[in-house]
């Protein structure tokens, strides 16, 4: 009887999760109906943004609680600390050039040369992070997009 | 596609797993940013606005 009951709770949990996307979907289905502007490369850069604002958000997040708890040197937590805020910068200087993209100020170009270097400065982090907290890190690893989305 | 978009738009593992190691609000919003056809300038400035800089991960909650 107490098996059953956990087993309706995990079921409970993956419905409400699909409902939640399916609603969202919906919901943006709604709303882009207003909006007759198709860009491509600013779709891909705003979601590459938040995509890499994600990514650094699990690593880092995760690395912060390691510090917090102790199990993190000073002198590591100096290096990483260079490193994210070297990353955030690199992201924050993409996000204002997507506005000045949106804008219409900057170039397609520079806008992808931007993020090349967010991408970068975040490789790196997670590089090092990964290397100074092995399998205690928590990060996003990339796969592969399934076809439907492509 | 970019790869990270691909990584995260990747509707299996890696979103539960962010669902479970940062929360809802992360979910959402990168779900909601997945999906997002046509961003708009206030869309941009939000995203700017909830960015998190290194140093406020490293303060007590």
């Amino acid at each position: 009887m107490k098996r059953d009951t956990g087993v309706l709770k995990v079921f409970g949990f993956f419905a409400l999760l699909a409902l939640g996307c399916v609603g969202i979907l919906i919901l943006q289905g709604c709303a882009s109906t207003g909006d007759p502007i198709k860009d491509p490369i600013l779709t891909n850069a705003y979601r590459s943004l938040n995509s890499l604002d994600t990514a650094y958000d699990v690593a880092w997040g995760s690395f912060a609680d390691l510090y917090k708890q102790g199990l993190v040197k000073e002198e590591t937590m100096t290096a990483a600390r260079a490193m994210a805020w070297k990353y955030f910068n690199a992201w924050g200087k993409a996000s204002k050039t997507l506005k000045a993209y949106a804008s219409g100020t900057a170039s397609g170009e520079q806008l992808e040369s931007m993020l090349d270097l967010a991408r970068a400065g975040l490789d790196e982090l997670k590089a090092y992070l990964k290397e100074q907290a092995g399998d205690q890190l928590k990060v996003i690893e990339l796969k592969k997009p399934p076809d439907w989305l492509a | 596609m970019t790869p990270e978009t691909a990584a995260l738009a990747y509707l299996g593992v890696t979103l539960l797993d962010i669902l479970i190691t940062r929360g809802p609000d992360a979910y959402f919003r990168i779900v909601n940013a997945i999906f997002t056809p046509n961003p708009t300038l206030a869309d941009i400035e939000k995203m700017i606005a909830q960015a998190k800089d290194p140093d406020s991960y490293l303060l007590n909650p």
